[in-house]
């Protein structure tokens, strides 16, 4: 397997957990070249930014979303 | 799909209550998937008013076709169904400025590492605020095509599985695949400067 097919294993979301011959000949890949490891580093780095980007619900939004259920509720009856 | 705040929540019965006319069982419905709806909205959106305005749509939608939902999928997938069509919508009717690109073209990826450098030679990696980093994610998504985006979004930040994205979007689960290599690939390069040694 070349650097290519590793990678788009890698990005298209492959679970490393699996034992399958992909994987492991991904993880076979990997354990040797050592460019490939950093980009798979790389990829996880930015998705990790991705999932620590909270964001809540601002109190402006939920008490108009309370409001429109009320009003929605109201008008049903 | 991220689980939403959960304690002893019976989905089901409460779905059913809800039809039948019980507001309480609505309500305690939208308070377990508002934050759910909000941040996959503001995630695809990356804007504040339109995460509103879509948390409010997705919500009235959810009211009046909750009838129509038959419980053969789970409720998750119907819901973010809905929300994704309300994103489309609200990008469709606000003119949008952002500029997103055509990932179809091989050199997009390659010259997306600097397509954000500007930003940063103006301000190094070591005086960045977080406000300025969450600028500049939001300033890389924002260059993607939306339908890539969702994908992301999906896979990636909701966790989803790629059947359960090609059931909610109607696309192959080959499409999910393809469109999500190429979000990570332009994100990865775009960003690569900003998140070394950031974790």
């Amino acid at each position: 397997m070349n650097h290519t097919e590793v990678r788009k294993h890698l990005a298209e979301g492959l679970n490393m957990e699996r034992n399958s011959p992909t994987c492991v000949a991904v993880r076979s890949h990997l354990d040797e070249c050592n460019e490939c490891r950093e980009y798979f580093a790389s990829l996880e780095r930015t998705i990790d930014c991705y999932k620590s980007y909270k964001v809540d619900v601002p109190s402006k939004a939920h008490d108009l979303l309370e409001k429109t259920l009320k009003d929605l509720q109201k008008s049903k009856k | 799909m991220t689980t939403p705040k959960t304690h002893a929540f019976d989905e089901v019965t409460v779905i059913e209550r809800a039809k039948a006319g019980d507001e309480k069982a609505f309500r305690d419905l939208v308070h377990r998937y508002e934050d759910t709806v909000y941040r996959f909205a503001f995630n695809v959106c990356r804007n504040e008013e339109m995460a509103t305005d879509t948390l409010q749509n997705t919500f009235i939608n959810v009211y009046n076709k909750l009838d129509s939902f038959d419980g053969r999928s789970k409720f998750s997938t119907w819901l973010y169904s809905i929300v994704t069509n309300n994103c489309l919508m609200k990008r469709r009717s606000i003119r949008t400025h952002d500029k997103e690109l055509s990932l179809e073209d091989e050199k997009i990826l390659h010259d997306a590492e600097t397509s954000l450098l500007s930003a940063r030679e103006t301000s190094p990696m070591g005086s960045l605020l977080n406000e300025e980093l969450k600028h500049i994610f939001d300033e890389a998504i924002k260059k993607l095509p939306v339908d890539h985006r969702i994908v992301f979004v999906m896979r990636d930040i909701e966790d989803m599985s790629a059947a359960e994205v090609s059931k909610i979007l109607g696309i192959s689960v080959a499409a999910v695949k393809s469109r999500l290599f190429r979000a990570r690939e332009f994100l990865r390069k775009s960003l690569e400067p900003y998140v070394e040694g950031k974790l």
